[in-house]
């Protein structure tokens, strides 16, 4: 049974060049020593390979002292990175410097992240980005937590392996025009329209319901007046939109999935409302960020074999 | 890089170049401070840095330049000077983090340079320092920018002491092997001190330093009066009105075996002069703490030359016997008679005192007389006087060189074989009385004289005649009443004429204070070797010791000393542990324990719902114990002890908890 805290387990640690550079220097120093039968020189040399030696150790418990948790987890978009949070709790009560993250798998890391600095028992969260290329679900890789502080002699570092999978939606591309349905109808009257609001006519003003987009917000009337109120337009635009697999048939499996990304993407930042119908599955109508996000994690799951 | 840190890397680099002035040619350390003032400055107002090629050609010219000055390169000097250069040009192009990682293993291997022509206490003092302050940067360097607490200063410091128990540890167990990779630093920095000759004023001139010229030590411990220390330096035969100097010396003494006599160890501070001081009439005279093969030569007076002047580190021994009657003095003492030089008032002088051949102790008192009669006084400034007519019947002032001389040349001139000895005289006990310390003012000249009826040559010091406080008291002492401000204007050149005597006397015995703290270490420093090794293990119960075994004993030394910092670390490691944090640990486990784990990223208050939930049995009492947990932690961040400990009970209560699924 994993904890559910992440507290690096196996610390791993090795000279660095710099480490090894030292260690040459200080062999030279014992040589001239023997040499010249020069105590302060031993002194001197048996200094720096006490150091060096506590180096190890501090290096080590500096990697040691920190416990590591997972915050939290992003899907993205293929070609975004995925964002990860570590939450990160200093258990000693001591400063502690200058950890980087990375994915263990050079592949998979977009810019490693570093935190630079910690205090005695306190907490920071830092963001870790994983590249994503391919849509797809996918288990979190392992993450490798590295230092080399005090001295850069030593590089330790140890590997987090947390439970948690995140999607990688299809990359958004396609035709910006939708195809769009009347609600009740099948019968797909077509209306190239673009998704704009130039288009639209204002209607009139609704209470604002969770879940809807903010760009329907009307700010200004939430200025005045306080109360959070949707602007609502005529009924040039649909109710909803009906999101069909059929209805690009005319492209390629990838590509069919990206315009049905681009478009899921778009109708959500509007706050309207659609429905996705795939081979093997359909979602109902709906809005809000929770169904987005279903929809594209269908998409991002979606296999060839069904259709 | 900031321009703060870049800064503090130029003043390190500086702080390494310094202490180089009088060690190697000062135009090196010269042209080092000047290459990172450039830097510094064309960081401050925009001259131009050198570019690679430029930087590259000044390193040429350096090189060049160690090579004009040594005519080699493999040579520890050389490599000082070479790498002294180099750190100051590596200024030019510190850009990141490599170049300053670079710049300290510099300064550390010219620390190293410097530590080893020059083993005593201030250069281990500078040590310490440095390499506190070349960590403390690579600290520095290592730790993001604005995140720095605290100065890397204390930290590094920190990490000295936890790490000086290894560092004793491999000190003393670590086996002295001798390698002789390559010969030993001859110094450079040698006070000029000690000549084999002397001249009106020569003497004298060194009243003016009060540089140690060495230490010696008895082995009975107790330091003979020190009316009695005459250190025999160089013996002259030659004389030329005043000036007296060693030429065509006659044959070797031979000595009798001394079995009494007492054992004196002298340590010379470095100087260039390759004279060995030695008490009276010196037998087997050994070089210890240097090269094999430094030569020693033995001269006709029975002083004694090494091959090469001695450096720090080396030093001598012999036994000394106060009987001139135990030598065998071989040759002709009527070599000892020539007098070169105009004098005829002298020898005037002289011819009327007695005829010819009167015994030595008729002409010590007739010269004694005439040196009272004529009011002869005894001066540290004696001024220049040229002849010795000039000086007995003139000036009438003098210091011990013109005593010496002058009744040397009446000797002679009497038919009675002399010659001038010069040396030190007397010396300053050390704070705890264990050993002598002389100095260049205790520098000092008389006579010996050839008796016939002991067959030996006898000690006759003129200047008793004349001052015999300077004898009785020794320089320093004499000085003090004769010319008190000069001395004190001398030893503390800015503040030295407001202080009060008792002042003085104190600063003096501080002096004193500082000079045995010195000796101590350096003494520990010269003498830890292998037999030192040996015996000390000898003391502790260990009989046969190898170097071997040694070795073996420093590698678990090393694993013992990693073990102990180990656990010591571990140990301290778990008590700094938030005890919140800890609590809430144990909670998590025994929830754990029975089924519901914590999704990673879940507070507690999610997990204290979902806990709830699943133990209805111990619903209440898994509300309350969260809801404290999270009110203490997040809300107000406090629970008082009594409160923590009531908390932490309850939790260890929970072991009751019972899963209903499973007892379903």
């Amino acid at each position: 049974m994993r904890p559910p805290w992440m507290r690096t387990k196996r610390i791993f640690i090795i000279p660095t060049g710099h480490g090894l550079i030292f260690i040459g220097i200080l062999l030279v120093m014992i040589l001239t020593a023997a040499s010249a039968g020069n105590n302060l020189v031993y002194i001197l040399g048996f200094t720096l390979f006490a150091i060096y030696m506590l180096a190890m150790l501090h290096t080590h418990y500096n990697l040691k002292a920190i416990a590591w948790e997972l915050g939290g987890l992003e899907d993205a978009f293929a070609g975004e990175p995925v964002r990860l949070t570590l939450k990160i709790t200093n258990e000693s009560g001591r400063d502690r410097f200058a950890y980087k993250v990375r994915t263990t798998d050079r592949k998979l890391s977009g810019k490693s992240s570093h935190l630079p600095a910690v205090g005695p028992s306190g907490r920071e969260t830092l963001e870790v980005w994983v590249k994503a290329d391919q849509r797809g679900e996918f288990q979190l890789p392992r993450l490798t937590v590295s230092t080399v502080y005090p001295m850069g002699l030593f590089y330790a570092w140890s590997y987090l392996e947390f439970e948690g999978k995140y999607c990688v939606y299809p990359v958004r591309m396609g035709e910006q025009s939708l195809q769009r349905s009347k609600a009740g109808e099948g019968d797909g009257r077509h209306c190239d329209t673009r998704l704009n609001e130039q288009n639209e006519d204002f209607q009139e003003h609704r209470r604002y319901q969770t879940g809807e987009s903010y760009h329907r917000v009307d700010w200004k009337a939430y200025a005045r007046s306080g109360d959070l109120l949707t602007k609502s337009y005529q009924d040039s635009v649909p109710e909803f939109y009906s999101l069909k697999w059929r209805d690009v048939s005319h492209l390629a499996v990838e590509a069919r999935l990206s315009q049905l990304s681009l478009w899921i993407d778009q109708l959500h930042r509007r706050g309207v409302s659609f429905d996705l119908e795939l081979p093997g599955t359909a979602l109902k109508r709906g809005r809000g960020p929770q169904h987005a996000e279903a929809c594209l994690r269908e998409l991002a799951r979606f296999s060839g074999e069904a259709a | 890089m900031t321009a703060f840190r870049q800064r503090i890397v130029y003043l390190l680099v500086i702080f390494n170049i310094l202490p180089h002035f009088g060690e190697v040619p000062s135009w090196i350390p010269m042209f080092g401070l000047i290459f990172v003032t450039w830097r510094w400055l064309s960081d401050l107002i925009k001259i131009p840095v050198p570019g690679r090629w430029i930087t590259a050609g000044l390193a040429t010219l350096c090189a060049a330049g160690v090579w004009a000055e040594f005519h080699r390169i493999v040579d520890d000097q050389a490599a000082v000077a070479l790498l002294l250069l180099m750190v100051a040009l590596k200024t030019f192009e510190i850009r990141g983090y490599r170049d300053v990682m670079f710049v300290t293993y510099l300064c550390l291997l010219l620390l190293m340079g410097k530590l080893l022509g020059n083993q005593s206490l201030p250069a281990t003092i500078y040590m310490l320092i440095d390499v506190v302050l070349i960590l403390s940067l690579m600290n520095l360097f290592h730790t993001p920018k604005g995140s720095i607490y605290r100065s890397p200063i204390r930290g590094v410091i920190r990490l000295l002491l936890q790490s000086s128990p290894i560092l004793i540890l491999l000190f003393v167990v670590f086996p002295r092997f001798h390698l002789r990779l390559f010969s030993p630093v001859r110094d450079t920095n040698a006070t000029v001190g000690f000549s084999p000759r002397v001249t009106p004023g020569s003497v004298a001139q060194l009243l003016n330093s009060d540089a140690i010229a060495f230490r010696a030590f008895f082995s009975s411990g107790v330091i003979a009066p020190y009316s009695e220390l005459y250190w025999r330096g160089a013996v002259l035969n030659h004389a030329n009105g005043l000036n007296w100097d060693q030429k065509d010396e006659p044959v070797e003494p031979r000595t009798k075996s001394l079995l009494n006599g007492e054992k004196v160890e002298v340590t010379p501070e470095p100087s260039l002069s390759r004279w060995l001081f030695t008490l009276d009439w010196p037998l087997a005279i050994n070089i210890e703490g240097g090269a094999p093969g430094l030569g020693l030569v033995k001269h006709a007076g029975l002083t004694y030359e090494s091959g090469t002047s001695l450096m720090s580190g080396e030093r001598y021994s012999f036994f000394f016997n106060s009987n001139s009657a135990d030598v065998h003095w071989e040759g002709d003492p009527k070599a000892y008679l020539r007098v070169e030089g105009d004098m005829p008032e002298t020898r005037k002088l002289v011819a009327g005192w007695i005829g010819r051949n009167p015994t030595p102790a008729q002409l010590i008192s007739r010269a004694k007389t005439f040196f009272d009669e004529n009011s002869f006084a005894y001066t540290l400034q004696p001024g220049t006087v040229s002849s010795v007519d000039e000086f007995l019947f003139k000036s009438k002032r003098g210091y011990c060189e013109h005593f010496a001389a002058a009744t040397a040349t009446f000797f002679r001139l009497s038919g009675i074989p002399a010659r001038v000895v010069v040396g030190y005289q007397g010396g300053e006990p050390s704070l705890m009385g264990d050993y002598l310390i002389v100095r260049q003012q205790d520098a000092h000249a008389w006579v010996e004289y050839w008796s016939e009826s002991e067959q030996a040559w006898m000690r006759l010091d003129p200047t008793m005649w004349i001052a015999p406080e300077r004898i009785q008291l020794g320089a320093r002492r004499y000085m003090e009443r004769t010319a008190p401000g000069d001395l004190v204007a001398k030893q503390f050149p800015l503040v030295g004429r407001f202080l009060s005597p008792k002042l003085l006397s104190w600063l003096t015995r501080g002096q004193l204070m500082k000079d045995q703290a010195e000796v101590f270490w350096v003494n520990f420093l010269l003498h830890y070797d292998f037999d030192f090794q040996k015996s000390l293990f000898a003391k502790l119960g260990f009989e046969k010791i190898s170097k071997i075994l040694l070795a073996v004993v420093t590698l678990v030394v090393l694993v013992l000393s990693a073990a102990v910092a180990f656990a010591l670390i571990r140990l301290r490691q778990r008590k700094t542990l938030d005890p919140m944090l800890k609590m809430y640990r144990e909670l998590c486990e025994r929830l754990a324990r029975q089924g519901l784990v914590r999704h990673p990223g879940e507070g507690p208050l999610n997990y204290g719902r979902r806990a709830i939930a699943r133990f209805p049995n111990q619903a209440e009492e898994l509300r309350e114990i969260f809801g404290l947990y999270i009110d203490a932690r997040y809300a107000n961040g406090f629970l008082s002890d009594r409160d923590f400990w009531k908390l932490r009970a309850r939790i260890h209560n929970l072991r009751q908890i019972t899963d209903p699924k499973r007892t379903a």
